[in-house]
């Protein structure tokens, strides 16, 4: 049987395909008379199990949302702070906290081992909370 | 026992109501009932891209639910849910095939499917007309293998095909003009 061009399909009967039709569309016509009804299984069960995640990810996506409104706000505070405070005066003030002579003791040692462990933990943690 | 009377409630709703209960209230048991509706068809159709493929079109299938999930908020009433989910499958299988380079060697090149194969198909049995349709498909480059399988198999119109694919009108003729001739030839080249 000759196509005509653009032709979508003859077969508007499933029931009526036959060996004298064109044999490609007998095939597809067999094959959508048996398509198979594919059981469920698990596949549902195990998508719904993924769903979960796909909603810690909209949380996510309103954390960022909220991160860059932080931003936005530390800009305009900088700036703010830029045009209003008088920076010689605040380097002045900073300049004069610093000690003129600094000693050592250990007292400082130990806080300073405490200052570099306890901030290591924290990085640990929060590298193995992101992985999990 | 609530779950059971829910679920069993969940069977008798429209798919527009369904879709409202997962989007509003983010309701993971409507969006189950759904991807229970229609997890056969996409299944089968993802099998037939995939030259019958389970494993892979049950990923494939798996993807597209989950995409489907993210973009439920974007999906218009006035649309069949079957086409906007076939139209989410069809992208995330051409995204495989990029990804992946699945093997789509194509009959516009090499004219003899007969030589691609050890020996010409035969399928008596229900189940090797379905891998054989496959084997047929995949001769061809992905867009027309899906254009043919939408064509042949699901009978959507041409105006329809357009619409899930998100191709030219004229552009799904083509295919079902040029796609038509390769399998019809490579089909003969079978049956020798």
């Amino acid at each position: 049987m000759a196509y005509k061009h653009g032709e979508v399909n003859i077969m508007n009967n499933d029931t009526t395909y036959a060996a004298d039709k064109n044999p490609l569309d007998a095939l597809f016509a067999r094959a959508r008379l048996a398509q198979p009804n594919l059981m469920d299984d698990n596949f549902t069960k195990l998508l719904v199990n993924k769903l979960p995640t796909l909603e810690l990810g909209v949380r996510n996506q309103t954390a960022k949302k909220g991160l860059s409104f932080d931003l936005i706000g530390a800009v305009i505070g900088l700036l703010m702070a830029y045009l209003f405070i008088d920076k010689m005066s605040l380097l002045n003030s900073f300049v004069a906290l610093i000690p003129e002579s600094i000693v050592i003791s250990p007292l400082v040692m130990v806080a300073v081992v405490g200052a570099v462990v306890l901030s290591s933990a924290v990085a640990w943690w929060a590298v193995e909370d992101d992985a999990l | 026992m609530i779950n059971t009377l829910k679920k069993q409630g969940l069977t008798t709703l429209e798919e527009a109501q369904l879709v409202e209960l997962a989007v509003s209230k983010n309701d993971q048991q409507a969006f189950a009932e759904l991807v229970n509706r229609h997890q056969s068809n996409l299944r089968y159709s993802l099998r037939q891209l995939t030259d019958w493929n389970e494993a892979l079109a049950d990923d494939l299938a798996q993807d597209t639910f989950i995409q489907a999930f993210k973009e439920l908020a974007k999906f218009r009433q006035q649309a069949k849910f079957s086409s906007w989910l076939y139209r989410i499958g069809y992208n995330i299988f051409l995204q495989h095939v990029r990804k992946k380079a699945l093997d789509t060697q194509s009959l516009d090149e090499q004219p003899l499917l007969s030589n691609q194969l050890e020996q010409a198909p035969e399928y008596e049995s229900e189940t090797e007309v379905h891998s054989t349709v496959a084997k047929l498909l995949s001769t061809l480059e992905p867009e027309r293998r899906s254009v043919l399988h939408l064509c042949l198999h699901r009978q959507n119109t041409q105006q329809e095909i357009s619409d899930i694919m998100g191709i030219p009108l004229g552009t799904v003729k083509t295919h079902i003009n040029r796609g038509r001739v390769v399998l019809q030839d490579g089909l003969q080249a079978w049956r020798g």
